[in-house]
């Protein structure tokens, strides 16, 4: 807001124009009004001086007048509009634009303001405020330096209607000095016009001539004029009227607003009305009642009167001048230039003359005695001073009208009226030299003011420095102040400081000056001063703009301008001041910044800017106290009221709360229900929203739909992609998903009320457009229109969200017809706080907040996420099931029947239906309630002998996937069906979730639907077993039995304490019992139980040891056949049914883990059935150990990782390679001989005992075996030195041949027989003598066979 | 003594805004955020002026018929501004400073603290209480 010097210079000679005043007889204007014009507006456009007019100094040198002075005319009969009239028009003038369009953009730091240009309607207030000062006594800036009086050559006497026209306005003037008009002169100068209306029809030219030669006697040649108009004889047509039409742009003015025309343009340029003379308007002097003028001035009505008439008057504009000829109008255009050179200037020059002698003359006297006199006698002087004017403070001193300082006063007025400076300011400084001492604070103030602008307007030979100009100008401004307390004046003095202080670029002192006027009194004043101020703080430095002292004057004004009424400029400077304040944090005062925009705005039915304003106020998580944010709402909610009352069209408005967290999303195909675990019963209706399908889980039940789908499409070539039924955010939503018609389509949404207050919502609802299949663009939307077919809504009746709380809320709707829905919105009714009192209606306004998904961005583009947007399709069986028996308690290994109520609640058949479960080491069975079990796999079941059974067990291949099996293959609409589904449990201790998915299709192909559950259950290992099988060296228990070939089964079976409740009282209670063990494999079978504990009850930490024979089979199986025995243990000895669902479990898991190969050794299972009798139930179950090596021991569960091995004292055995160990195991064997003998040595020197040597081939290859007696004694041996030997001896010999040759079918055995003689009694081990080397028959390589086989004998002395 | 204490963090954001009487909040937001033009001014002119010895203490930034505000810079361009009234013309400038120094070591005091992040607004109850004390008057 820079100004350069040329404006300032022209504001202040517009601001102080010479003023001319105007006597018009009314024949005279009636010839002006057919012109639609008035004389003094005839006149306006002509008032100008010509460039070359000058003026002589007192010295006599000559002066050249401003270029460019326009006088100022004005009829005489104006005065200045009434207290309140003036208030109006200064409102007026200030609320014109108050939304300018012209926008600049500055940068200010680093963020941009916008801000007008122009400040149109401050210049238009300045205008009118300078043009409605009130002329003062104190300086004679407003008083008329002339009269032009006007007569019609149509007036019977025109020297008499002069006279009598000037002795009426002059009536009144005798007796009161404060009678307007205001004459510069005295007497005043007078010019006459001659008017002559040509177009009169009683116009005379001769006549006319005549009253002219009378008024020319009478008043003198030059002091008379005769102006002729209307002299236009044709009469142009309307659309033919002069192209130049010099008072357009004076009278639309005043057409367009209704002000008096003088105000809204330069003050020089046209004044024709009483403005000019106005009465000193401000609102000081309303409210004195004593004041002899203000109430009752009699001159009011009049004023009102004629301004109310002129202001309707140029309604009735038609074509402008229209009767005036060219030379009319040359005539008129110079009738005022003639008149100021001819007659003004003359006269001017003499009274400056006149003056400047006067007050030479009398300066001597009036320094030195006068102003003595005054400042001995002052107070005593002033009861006799003239009447001083009624504002005039008691410490402002008055002057006779013709003592030296006021004929100082009028001599610099009347320079500087007529643009010479040079001549005023001398005039102005001797005067307030002379008034500083006599302390006449009023006019001192004028003098100084007048000194500061008159030196501003001498730019080339300043006389003074224009710092110590400012420094007049503020001293001026204090005077008028703080002693004349005529704020006013003040005001116009710094309006026009500010102006020169802003050219020389002194922005802060401008700033300065302006605030310093803004006082209590006057709104409007204050307001558009702060405003400017804060313009001054934004422009002030080029650098450096003062933002915030602009945001805060702005506010300052803002809020004046709100008070004065104008609430359009206020608006925009609060508007102006956020965008400094917006975003800064200053939280408090950008909250008061944007509720005022807000209530501005409402105010000003600007209800979308309202709406925005208080909407950020409810959203940017404001700091204000509850009672404030419940105002903010209010307000808000009343604003968007009003608004929808306004406008129907624009559907659901959008709210700023609650926040919805859109990214978080979830939409469910399906009934949102619970699954309620409640005890055992589960009801299972699908996925819920608190699946959490993702990361691990989510594999799983892809995996298992997998399974799922590759086995009911067995044979058919697909894609496999999981349908989902839960889209969440990190689901893959990249296609649209399927829903089913009449089936719920639930949206969780999570919903945050960042206020302080808690906010209710009621019929909280989804709004959704729906376009049905085959009838594209069609678009259907429950926006709108409340009630639709197509999809139902539902509502959540209400929701209250307390003050910072967020709730996850779920809203359901139901499509009604196969198409496209896409969910859009959610919408709620927003009720407004509790009312504060009772005459408040409670209030409550529909709002929506729409919702959009994004997906991820990949590759720079958005993947479409297809959260809400929903293809329908055609009706589906829908499968329901409720799960019984449950428990959140397992062992590890039990086999659970869980009852399964299923119904197909959808309107269509289902079928197909499968089942998995996962983890894998989990299996399931099912069996429709009621039903038979299928065969079971094990057949020829031989009858019981010595407490086994053995049979042949069919193992099939079974798969992963378990079907279903339903009466009749279909469950039809609303059927339900029992079943029975036995699951065993996994094999891992500890917490995890069992996930169990059903399969099922409808009578469409390529269309299924899944059913999951998922339960998370505890587990505990009940048992712990440690198994060896070793090789029995004693193959004869029962006589002939013994031919085949044994092993020993070694079990160690513990009872494990459950992990959560170690020791516990309970827990004591547990009693593991074995109910069977079974054995699977292609040779073996279990044979007897060895030693048979009665009672196998375990305690917890109770551990037994169970030994088998396992006897290997004389049969082979075919393939996929398996020798099945098992055997009852303790009490259960006898229960030797094995059920069908262990059985099946048992040859899932020898499927799954059964990965022997033909090369083990021993292809052996062991089946374990155990019972666990806790305090309220038993748990059954089945552990399974498959044993591949003989003489490893294996243990379950195992324990982390494998113990550490020995620390090795001696040096380790040599590495023996596996081939070679095979080898040297091919043969095993026994001896069989008495186990003492009694022998008399003394008979007999030697005992001879015979010995048979039971060999047996464990190969499936044929052998050749070397037997050889009366080897060295190999192992133990013996120390001499020990006297009793803890060994036995070796001390004997085989007799007969040492080495015998036998060859052994596969898996055969033979016997050799052999003679021991023994020297002596004792104890020997007949085997320390025996050697056994094997090998495969017709290779040559043979092996030592490592079988060791200690056979004591005892031999003593026959007594 | 003070009626209002103000923090203000580098980025021109209010950290901490205290003051004596709560009905005035609002006038004072107004009144310390203008004064910060005037903070902005004085550190660049004092930038350009002399860079070995910096003068936190910034004097007198605005003075209106009812207040008076004060300021000062900390090297890390944390403004503390102080308000006092204009009628209270018993307080000197030096005691002016000597609060403006109490307020510093406060403030490092609170920044000092780990689990303050520097951010955020001070929300110390240690910081508070001097706060209050200044406004008291008892120093």
């Amino acid at each position: 807001m820079t100004t350069s010097k040329q404006p300032v210079m022209e504001l202040i000679h517009s601001a102080f124009p010479p003023l001319v005043a105007a006597l018009v007889s009314p024949l005279a204007e009636d010839a002006c009004k057919r012109n639609n014009l008035n004389f003094v507006e005839m006149l306006q456009p002509f008032c100008t001086l010509p460039g070359d007019a000058h003026i002589r100094d007192p010295s006599g040198a000559l002066l050249s007048v401003r270029p460019g002075l326009r006088m100022c005319l004005q009829y005489a009969s104006w005065e200045p509009p009434a207290p309140p009239l003036a208030r109006k028009w200064l409102n007026e003038a200030a609320s014109l634009h108050p939304n300018p369009n012209d926008i600049i953009t500055v940068e200010a730091g680093n963020q941009t303001v916008e801000m007008p240009a122009k400040t149109p309607w401050f210049e238009a207030w300045r205008n009118v405020f300078l043009q409605v000062q009130y002329p003062s006594d104190h300086e004679f800036l407003k008083h008329y330096l002339a009269c032009i009086i006007v007569v019609s050559s149509e007036d019977p006497d025109p020297v008499a209607c002069v006279q009598s026209l000037w002795s009426a306005c002059t009536a009144n003037s005798g007796n009161n000095p404060h009678q307007l008009p205001k004459w510069f002169f005295s007497p005043a100068l007078q010019y006459h016009v001659l008017l002559h209306d040509a177009s009169s029809p009683t116009a005379d030219t001769s006549k006319a001539e005549q009253h002219f030669a009378r008024l020319k006697a009478q008043f003198g040649d030059s002091y008379c004029t005769l102006l002729p108009i209307n002299t236009e004889s044709n009469l142009m047509d309307d659309d033919k009227s002069p192209p130049a039409d010099p008072w357009a742009q004076y009278v639309m003015a005043s057409a367009r607003c209704p002000q008096p025309p003088g105000i809204l343009n330069s003050p020089g340029a046209r004044t024709p009305n009483a403005l000019e003379e106005a009465q000193e308007v401000n609102e000081e002097t309303i409210p004195h009642p004593l004041s002899p003028d203000a109430p009752d001035s009699p001159g009011m009505p009049p004023i009102m009167k004629e301004i109310n008439s002129y202001n309707e008057q140029p309604v009735l504009a038609g074509v402008r001048g229209k009767h005036l000829s060219a030379e009319d109008r040359e005539k008129l255009r110079q009738l005022i230039p003639d008149f100021a050179t001819r007659v003004l200037l003359p006269y001017a020059e003499k009274q400056i003359h006149t003056l400047t002698e006067l007050v030479i003359a009398r300066k001597g006297l009036s320094r030195s005695l006068f102003s003595a006199t005054k400042r001995w006698f002052g107070s005593s002087s002033k009861p006799g001073t003239t009447a001083s004017s009624p504002q005039s403070s008691p410490a402002s001193q008055s002057y006779s009208a013709d003592s030296a300082e006021r004929g100082l006063r009028r001599l610099g007025d009347l320079s500087f009226l007529l643009g010479l400076p040079q001549l005023s300011f001398p005039a102005y400084h001797a005067l307030k030299r002379d008034l500083a001492a006599d302390q006449a604070w009023l006019m001192l103030a004028g003098a100084l003011e007048m000194a500061a602008l008159s030196a501003f307007l001498l730019p080339e030979q300043p006389p003074t420095s224009p710092k110590r100009a400012q420094e007049y100008m503020e001293e001026a401004i204090d005077t008028y102040l703080k002693f004349c307390k005529l704020p006013q004046f003040a005001t116009r003095a710094a309006l026009l400081s500010s102006e020169i202080l802003k050219s020389r670029g002194l922005m802060g002192e401008a700033a300065q000056q302006l605030i310093k006027l803004t006082s209590e009194d006057s709104d409007l004043r204050s307001a558009l001063l702060l405003e400017q101020a804060a313009y001054c703080f934004f422009g002030s430095h080029k650098l450096q703009k003062l933002a915030r002292k602009y945001g805060f004057h702005m506010v300052l004004a803002g809020h004046r301008f709100n008070k004065a009424g104008l609430r359009p400029h206020a608006l925009r400077c609060y508007q102006q001041a956020l965008q400094i304040f917006e975003g800064k944090h200053w939280g408090l005062a950008e909250d008061h910044i944007l509720f005022t925009v807000g209530r501005q705005s409402a105010f000003l039915r600007k209800l979308p800017e309202a709406r925005d304003s208080f909407a950020k106020l409810l959203c940017s998580g404001s700091q204000q106290a509850s009672a404030q944010q419940a105002v903010f709402l209010r307000e808000y909610l009343q604003t968007v009221q009003g608004l929808l009352a306004i406008d129907k069209e624009t559907g659901i408005p959008i709210m700023p709360v609650p926040i919805v967290d859109c990214k978080n999303l979830q939409t469910l195909l399906g009934t949102p229900s619970e699954v309620q675990v409640q005890a055992d019963v589960a009801f299972v209706s699908g996925t819920t929203f608190d699946s959490k399908l993702d990361g691990e889980e989510k594999v799983v039940w892809e995996k298992l739909e997998e399974q799922l789908v590759t086995e009911a499409r067995l044979g058919q070539t697909f894609v496999f992609k999981p349908i989902l039924q839960l889209l969440t955010p990190k689901s893959n939503n990249s296609t649209k998903p399927n829903a089913v018609i009449n089936e719920h389509l639930a949206v969780q949404l999570t919903v945050t009320n960042p206020l302080q207050i808690p906010i209710v919502f009621t019929s909280v609802r989804l709004v959704w457009k729906f376009s049905p299949e085959g009838q594209p663009g069609t678009e259907i939307s429950n926006e709108t229109a409340k009630e639709q077919n197509s999809v139902d809504t539902q509502t959540l009746p209400l929701l209250t969200l307390d003050a910072g709380a967020s709730q996850k809320i779920v809203l359901c709707v139901i499509p009604r017809q196969v198409g496209e829905l896409s969910i859009t919105a959610v919408a709620f009714d927003l009720c407004g706080p509790a009312p504060v009192s009772s005459d408040q209606q409670p209030i409550a306004v529909t709002g929506k907040i729409p919702l959009s998904v994004k997906g991820e961005r990949l590759k720079g583009k958005d993947n479409p996420d297809y959260r809400l947007t929903i293809t329908i399709k055609s009706p589906m069986p829908l499968l329901q099931a409720r799960l019984e028996g449950l428990g959140s308690k397992l062992m590890c290994g039990e086999t659970k029947r869980i009852g399964v109520l299923l119904r197909n609640s959808g309107p269509q058949p289902l079928k197909n239906l499968l089942v998995s479960i996962s983890p894998p080491d989990a299996q399931c069975l099912a069996l429709p309630v009621g039903s038979k079990p299928p065969q079971s796999p094990l057949s020829n079941l031989g009858p019981q002998q010595q407490g086994y059974r053995v049979g042949t067990l069919t193992v099939s291949a079974e798969p992963k996937v378990l079907r279903i099996p339903l009466p009749g293959d279909v469950l039809g609409p609303n059927q339900e069906a029992s079943i029975d589904i036995w699951i065993k449990a996994p094999m891992t201790r500890g917490s995890l979730k069992l996930h169990l998915m059903m399969y099922y299709e409808g009578m469409e192909n390529n269309r299924y639907r899944t059913l999951q559950h998922s339960w998370r259950v505890m587990l505990n290992n009940p048992v712990s077993i440690t198994a060896q099988v070793v090789r029995s060296s004693c193959p004869t228990i029962n006589g002939e039995q013994a031919r085949s070939e044994s092993l020993n089964l070694a079990l160690q079976i513990a009872h494990m304490s459950s992990l959560e409740s170690e020791n516990s009282e309970s827990d004591l209670k547990d009693s593991l019992s074995i109910q069977q063990i079974a054995v699977v494999s292609k040779h073996w079978h279990l044979g007897p139980m060895v030693i048979s504990p009665k009672d196998c009850k375990l305690k917890p930490s109770e551990a037994c040891h169970l030994l088998f024979k396992v006897l290997r089979s004389a049969d082979t199986c075919e393939d996929k056949k398996y020798i099945y025995s098992h055997s009852g243990v303790g009490t259960s000895l006898n229960s030797q049914f094995t059920s069908w669902p262990t059985l099946i479990f048992l040859i899932k898991e020898f499927l799954a883990t059964n990965t022997s190969t033909a090369e083990s050794k021993l292809d052996l299972t062991l089946l374990l059935k155990w019972r666990v009798f806790t305090g309220k139930e038993i748990h059954e179950g089945q552990h399974q150990l498959s044993i591949l090596d003989l003489g490893t021991t294996k243990t379950w569960p195992q324990y982390g990782d494998s113990p550490m091995p020995p620390i090795p004292v001696l040096s380790p055995p040599p590495e023996i390679s596996p081939e070679l160990a095979t080898a040297q195991s091919l043969v095993c064997f026994s001896l069989q001989h008495t186990a003492s003998v009694m022998h008399d040595f003394k008979e007999m020197c030697f005992c001879v005992i015979p010995v048979k040597i039971h060999l047996q081939n464990c190969s499936d290859l044929s052998l050749h075996v070397i037997v050889s007696s009366n080897e060295a004694p190999s192992g133990g041996i013996l120390r001499s030195t020990q006297l009793y030997s803890p060994h036995a001896g070796s001390g004997f010999c085989y007799l007969g041949p040492s080495r015998r040759i036998i060859t052994l079918a596969p898996r055969a055995s033979a016997n050799v027989d052999l003679k021991a003689a023994l020297p002596r009694p004792g104890t020997y081990d007949l085997s320390r003598r025996l050697a056994v080397i094997s090998g495969e028959l017709g290779k040559i390589e043979t092996s030592l066979q490592t079988w060791k086989c200690p056979s004591p004998l005892i031999v003593s002395q026959k007594i | 003594m003070a009626v209002c204490v103000a923090v203000i963090g580098k980025d021109n954001a209010p950290k901490y805004v205290s003051c004596l009487n709560p009905n005035m909040e609002l006038d004072f937001h107004y009144k310390v955020h203008n004064a910060l033009d005037v903070v902005e001014e004085k550190m660049s002119a004092n930038g350009k002026a002399s860079g070995d010895i910096r003068e936190l203490y910034l004097g007198l930034l605005n003075s209106t018929d009812d207040h008076k505000i004060f300021g000062y810079v900390t090297n890390t361009k944390i403004k503390f501004v102080i308000v006092t009234e204009s009628a209270n013309t018993s307080l000197r400038d030096n005691e002016v400073r000597m609060m403006f120094r109490r307020l510093h070591s406060v403030y490092a005091d609170v920044v000092c603290n780990p689990f303050y992040n520097p951010s955020e607004p001070i929300s110390s109850k240690a910081f508070n209480e001097t706060v209050r004390n200044m406004m008291a008057g008892n120093l």
